[in-house]
């Protein structure tokens, strides 16, 4: 008998397998599972069963990592509303010491906005344990000293409460009289307050984020509102004024997510679904919920200093229309009035109005520089000119290798670097040698680029610091630093006198509070132990007796460089223990953390206390500080696994502190 | 009335099964929430919802509240489409 010539077996059905991986899973043949399960999703990767499935079979060998990986890949392909919900109690079972402790409460079915959070926060890589509160128990929740929201002890709480639940007659009684709104503006946001600061007295280190009230979607007057004198959105606009200055009162402690923005964006028709609310009082609809959740997870990550500094753009068709090497510089396209000129201009404005907040511009582009330069220089369309950036990378380079270069020039993280180019291939290389850099996909069409920058939420943080302001400017400083240490040339001594450095410490105040978070928050070179304490919870150790929080200011003979030392103290009666020792790396090797650390010793000292204390622990960036205790003269105290090494110095025998840098000069402001 | 093919059917195990995160054989005559814990009122909208959007229509409320089995589901979207 002849063989038939080989058939192609029919394609396995994707359905069958998963039967086949839950069968397996089910009677315990756990690696028969895994690989089940990893073939579906290779043959359907928007499964959310086989996500599951390979979630808890991984979880079962051990390997939560790739457990994560599987639940992030599936909501990255398919984030469809069964899938958020099926992945949602998967993180739950996944949280762990690692995960946020975070709370929400509100008004309505609080359910599916607690799974929709769970799932953003978890794509943002950062992995929630959250508390979902009762159906209209925010009150109690707050009040309650022995509540749910307490016992879990939430670094972080969404207070979601809905505009009609306080401010019915705002929302819906035309006639009321200025003196009604006004009592019950008072009311809601009198209960509010009480409610926030009786919860702070059991929760003082907590962020509480409050949802801000919106205008609902219909006026009761209709098309006479705006001649009315009761209007809607005048109302409207007094509570919100009443909110902010409620919250402005509380900061760090109460921040509020703009709700209005949120919805008006969205389209106030679709906020809703109606039988989902007349059936379960499920207050957002299926489109609503990943939206709002997004909003809340940019707040997480702003709260946590999770942001970006720079954002390296290319130059041809992306900052201007047209190539300069190929059209000269005449025949470009930016500024005007005209297509596509516009369009560049306005991406050119949304740029600097980054900048203005303390993000970067740096620029990498593939040209002869006496090609670009003018362009950059002297063209009357550009709203960006060369000040305005803090490297230029005009070369025939591999972009890659450029991009590398600036974040060493600016001495930051490849993960804190965003990459615009308008070629899919430039885009392409930059994501495959530099992973960490966000190269986000560029629309072909120049008309969008001004709103795929906007929409970029990779910059948020919780407020703008004056340092923030002032940091594009300090780098134009830092290069002029740079050229006199060329000039000084091997005499060390001779540059660190020269720089006439000036160093203030300073107690901790609510002016200095939201730029000694952002540096907790954001330095990972010189940082002794990397712990990243919100602003509330700084703000609860500066109140405290128990802790010393102090902030360093410097400046030298070219500028101000500004807040950018912080230590935190617990003293713990003889032991004073130093939670957190962090310096900006751009005022490193000038002596001015021995000046820091002797502040501390002496505070110490002073107080009576018979030891100093201080952990080294060891993360992926912070090798730069891991020699400094030593170098202070503190004794080697005991270690722990993963080479974390505790560091002491003893009063008790009387040795003599080490000396202060001569070159320095100190301004004890505590 | 019109009676469910065989392949709407399978289409409707499936999206049952995968909704309420139970295996495909749980998905029979006697499926509801009585008899199994993963059909909660909460998952109920769930379903509705997976449910609407697998077959591309939509239910009333009455509808969703009288849908409490298996067998009632099917009914529903017998009527339905």
């Amino acid at each position: 008998m002849t063989m038939s010539s080989t058939e192609p077996s029919p394609a396995p059905d994707p359905r069958t397998l998963l039967r086949a991986a839950q069968a397996a899973a089910s009677e315990g043949r756990i690696a028969d599972a895994v690989d089940g399960f990893s073939h579906v999703l290779a043959l359907a990767p928007e499964s959310g069963p086989a996500a599951v499935g390979l979630c808890r079979a991984l979880i079962e060998q051990g390997n939560h990592d790739a457990a994560r990986a599987a639940l992030r890949a599936v909501i990255a392909h398919a984030p469809t509303h069964a899938n958020v919900l099926a992945v949602a109690k998967e993180w739950e079972s996944l949280a762990d010491a690692g995960s946020l402790r975070s709370a929400l409460i509100g008004t309505g079915t609080l359910d599916a906005l607690g799974d929709y959070l769970r799932v953003a926060a978890a794509q943002a890589d950062l992995p929630l344990a959250l508390h979902v509160g009762g159906f209209d128990q925010w009150a109690q929740e707050l009040a309650d000293p022995s509540s749910p929201l307490v016992a879990h002890a939430p670094e972080i709480v969404f207070v979601a409460v809905a505009t009609e639940a306080l401010l019915p007659r705002h929302a819906d009684d035309a006639f009321a009289s200025d003196a009604d709104l006004a009592r019950e503006r008072e009311d809601a946001v009198g209960l509010l307050a009480g409610l926030l600061d009786g919860a702070a007295t059991r929760l003082p280190s907590t962020t509480f984020v409050v949802h801000g009230f919106s205008v609902p979607e219909h006026a009761p007057l209709g098309v006479a509102d705006p001649a009315s004198p009761t209007g809607h959105r005048p109302r409207f606009a007094l509570v919100d004024e009443a909110l902010r200055a409620m919250a402005a009162e509380r900061a760090p402690r109460v921040v509020l997510l703009d709700q209005e923005r949120v919805e008006a964006s969205h389209g106030k028709a679709r906020i809703r679904e109606d039988r989902m609310w007349y059936m379960a009082s499920l207050p957002w609809s299926e489109t609503f919920l990943p939206v709002l959740a997004r909003a809340q997870v940019r707040l997480l990550r702003a709260a946590k200093g999770r942001s970006r500094k720079c954002i390296v753009v290319d130059l041809d068709n992306t900052l201007w229309g047209g190539v300069v090497g190929e059209d000269g510089m005449d025949r470009i396209h930016v500024g005007g009035t005209a297509a596509p000129g516009n369009a560049f201009a306005d991406l050119q404005r949304v740029l600097a109005r980054l900048k203005e907040r303390g993000v970067l511009l740096a620029v990498c582009s593939k040209n002869h520089p006496e090609d670009a330069l003018p362009v950059l220089e002297g063209h009357p369309g550009m709203r960006l000119r060369p000040a305005d950036f803090a490297a230029l990378r005009i070369n025939w380079e591999d972009k890659a290798t450029n991009i590398a270069s600036i974040a060493r020039e600016l001495n930051i993280g490849l993960d804190s670097l965003v990459f615009l180019d308008d070629n899919p291939a430039e885009r392409g290389l930059v994501r495959e040698r530099l992973p960490q850099v966000l190269v986000p996909e560029l629309p072909r069409d120049p008309a969008g680029y001004a709103r795929l920058v906007r929409d970029l939420d990779v910059f948020d943080t919780l407020a703008v610091t004056a340092e923030d302001r002032e940091r594009s400017r300090q780098y134009a400083e830092q290069r002029e630093r740079k050229a006199f240490e060329e000039t000084a040339s091997g005499d060390l001594h001779g540059y660190l006198h020269g720089l006439d450095i000036q160093v203030r410490i300073d107690p901790p105040t609510p002016a200095n509070l939201p730029r000694i978070a952002q540096l907790i928050n954001k330095t990972n070179q010189f940082n002794t132990t990397t712990r990243r304490h919100t602003e509330a919870q700084v703000a609860a150790m500066a109140d405290s007796p128990d802790w010393m929080v102090r902030a360093i200011d410097v400046r030298d003979k070219f500028g101000e460089s500004g807040l950018t030392g912080v230590a935190i103290v617990r003293k713990d009666g003889a032991t004073w223990e130093i939670d957190s020792f962090l310096l900006s790396c751009r005022i490193l090797a000038r002596g001015i953390e021995d000046a820091l650390w002797l502040h501390l010793a002496e505070s110490a000292r002073a107080a009576g206390a018979e030891r100093l204390r201080a952990w080294f622990l060891p993360s992926p960036k912070n090798a730069p500080a891991a020699g400094f205790y030593e170098k202070m003269g503190m004794a080697a105290a005991g270690g722990e696994d993963a080479g974390a090494v505790a560091w002491e110095w003893s009063f008790g025998d009387d040795r003599p502190l080490p000396t202060l840098p001569p070159w320095l000069s100190i301004t004890d402001n505590t | 009335m019109k009676p469910m093919d065989a392949q709407m059917e399978a289409r409707l195990r499936e999206v049952v099964a995968d909704t309420l995160g139970i295996a495909d054989d749980e998905v029979g005559e006697s499926l509801s929430p009585q008899t199994n814990p993963a059909w909660t009122s909460f998952s109920h909208l769930t379903l509705m919802s997976a449910v609407e959007e697998a077959f591309g229509i939509q239910f009333s409320m009455d509808d969703m509240a009288a849908a409490q089995s298996y067998p009632k589901l099917v009914a529903l979207i017998g009527a339905a489409a």
